[in-house]
């Protein structure tokens, strides 16, 4: 029987974030993949980040992914230092999506400053960005997962404010 | 963690109580067990032919599904 290709596993997000932190990399985690770590219960292929934009950032994530065991060419390397608006990685031990300009958040700083950190050592972006840049992104597959994500969040404010109640 | 019981309730709740049943029961895994039920590979036709792709602007980006992936995939825009 033919192999199943290997799932990004919460080895690989461990690593990334361990990684990631040695090597002081600023960065936030997004788009579904942030939502599943939060406990949104639905599925999706990669991991898509949306990192400080700068050059030593850039360095400091090449170090980091290099680390990591991806294969980073020059030219790659170049559109990582330079912080091109969307960089799609599937050549290595994992798929990811470096998104520099996610839609539907103006700026990095601010997003930073709504992260949650999930077990205190994954910092994912606030779920109320993480649906503001799904619902600007239109793409029948955001539109499809949005009124169950909107659902989540509801949700999950409503269980904060009970426990905050209690 | 064994997810025995909510699916047995498929039906017999209103849309909105089961999705609050379905959270209750997502928010009870850690993150370990989060990636392991939310993650997984298949093969994406182009999307996964090229071990990377750049894109100078998102919108090049967007522009670049719309053209080149087939649209079940669900990247294209919807009205």
């Amino acid at each position: 029987m033919e192999e199943l290709p290997k799932a990004f596993s919460s080895r690989d997000l461990e690593a990334l974030a361990k990684t990631f932190a040695k090597h002081g990399v600023d960065y936030l985690i997004i788009g579904k993949s942030g939502a599943i770590i939060y406990g949104f219960p639905d599925t999706t292929q990669d991991i898509d980040l949306f990192p400080q934009k700068s050059t030593e950032n850039g360095r400091r994530i090449v170090r980091a992914m290099k680390e990591l065991g991806f294969q980073i060419d020059q030219k790659l390397e170049q559109a990582i230092l330079q912080g091109k608006d969307f960089i799609q990685i599937r050549g290595g031990p994992f798929d990811i999506d470096l998104i520099f300009a996610p839609d539907g958040i103006d700026s990095y700083g601010e997003a930073k400053e709504r992260v949650v950190r999930v077990e205190g050592r994954y910092p994912v972006a606030s779920l109320d960005d993480i649906i503001r840049s799904k619902r600007k992104a239109g793409r029948q597959k955001d539109r499809e997962v949005l009124g169950r994500l909107e659902s989540f969040a509801k949700y999950l404010k409503e269980k904060k404010k009970g426990k905050s109640k209690e | 963690m064994k997810q025995k019981n909510i699916f047995y309730d498929f039906g017999a709740l209103s849309e909105d109580a089961f999705l609050e049943k379905e959270f209750e029961w997502a928010q009870k895994r850690n993150v370990k067990e989060r990636i392991a039920h939310g993650f997984l590979k298949t093969y994406k036709p182009v999307i996964d032919d090229e071990p990377y792709r750049i894109f100078d602007r998102l919108s090049d980006y967007r522009a670049w599904c719309e053209k080149t992936l087939a649209r079940w995939l669900g990247y294209g825009r919807t009205p």
